[in-house]
């Protein structure tokens, strides 16, 4: 799996903010789909924004 | 005029591509060299390894055409030890159980060492220097207890259990959450662990197969699949306990399933053959245990509820 960064914001305001910030950033939901992507190098975006906290 | 070649033994022809000065290719398909270009080779102007052997010259069939070479599996050259194999047959190399070992060795090391590998070893992401800007400290409740643990995000929380924290109970099968053997509960609710990151479960309470037994007594869930046999090699095992805790949870909140008929809340659901099935079939045996797995779900959930 590549590096990436890992931010965990706590609002949508600043979850959306981050993803202007890094347009090549994902949504992580809970990572079914995403994750197993990352594993096999389809998916290979440079941050993760964790929007679990914020919903 | 630069000549490239490759030889067809079979019937010693070539197949030509000519590269002009002007910088075309010309592909002429299987002809004879000779009549292409109209000059004479002789044999040494041939590369060592293209040199088609005499006798396939000559339309002979020797050993090299009898016997081709194996083709590597996947990609890269095949094992050594397989090539040998081939000719182990007229001892001419033949295959020891030293030399498989020691092969066999020697590729496990070489693959230990290879680069794409890194992102299997979560040890080895985790310790890496260059990475240790990206780590993140999480601080998770597993099994009761606390831990700050400094890990890259790329971890898995099911790497993490079994490479870090030495948690094995929780099995790693195909690693892409279609086996269910890797499921824990995370705040009670139950989740494939191959597929959710460790750091995203910051803050959260994880229980793993250890975590349900107090001690020398088992979880009652654990008891039964003991009573009723529930498995045969025991690799899902730990996820399918996980899971039916899970589903028992899930039956007390009176969250209904594919295959519950009322969904409208007004009735309390009971836990059916039907819904044991449906709600534990992302965990899949293949030893075939299920009617054992159903038979131990149900019985702790008649135990409960008389």
């Amino acid at each position: 799996m590549r590096s990436f960064a890992y931010s965990r914001p706590l609002s949508i305001d600043d979850a959306i903010g981050a993803m202007e910030k890094h347009p090549d950033a994902k949504f992580l939901g809970g990572g079914t789909n995403l994750v197993d992507l990352m594993k096999m190098g389809v998916e290979k975006p440079s941050m993760l924004i964790d929007i679990t906290s914020c919903l | 005029m630069h000549i490239r070649y490759r030889t067809k033994q079979v019937t010693g022809q070539f197949r030509a591509t000519a590269t002009g000065k002007a910088g075309g290719d010309a592909t002429l398909g299987e002809r004879s060299l000779r009549d292409f270009c109209n000059v004479k080779l002789s044999w040494s102007e041939f590369p060592a390894r293209k040199r088609p052997s005499a006798q396939a010259h000559l339309g002979l069939r020797g050993r090299e055409t009898q016997e081709p070479t194996p083709r590597s599996i996947g990609y890269g050259r095949a094992p050594r030890f397989l090539m040998d194999r081939k000719h182990s047959q007229h001892d001419h190399n033949p295959l020891t159980r030293r030399k498989f070992i020691g092969t066999a060795a020697t590729v496990s090391a070489l693959a230990i060492t290879a680069p794409p590998l890194e992102a299997q070893s979560p040890d080895h992401l985790v310790s890496r220097p260059q990475d240790a800007a990206n780590a993140r400290l999480c601080s998770l409740s597993i099994n009761g207890v606390r831990h700050e643990l400094s890990v890259d995000p790329r971890v898995t929380l099911l790497d993490m259990l079994r490479e870090h924290l030495h948690l094995t109970g929780t099995k790693k099968g195909c690693d892409h959450g279609q086996c269910g053997a890797c499921t824990v509960l995370v705040n009670g609710e139950r989740i494939l662990s191959c597929l959710s990151l460790a750091v995203s479960q910051d803050g959260h309470k994880v229980t793993t197969i250890e975590g349900l037994s107090h001690g020398q007594s088992l979880h009652p869930m654990q008891a039964a699949f003991l009573e009723h046999d529930g498995f045969q090699c025991g690799f899902c095992t730990p996820g399918q306990i996980c899971s039916a805790v899970a589903v028992l949870e899930e039956i007390r909140q009176g969250a209904p399933s594919a295959v519950t008929l009322d969904v409208s809340h007004s009735t309390p659901i009971d836990l059916t053959e039907d819904e044991v099935r449906e709600r534990l079939s992302g965990n899949i045996c293949r030893c075939g245990a299920y009617p054992n797995i159903v038979a131990s779900v149900l019985s702790v959930y008649r135990r409960e509820r008389s």
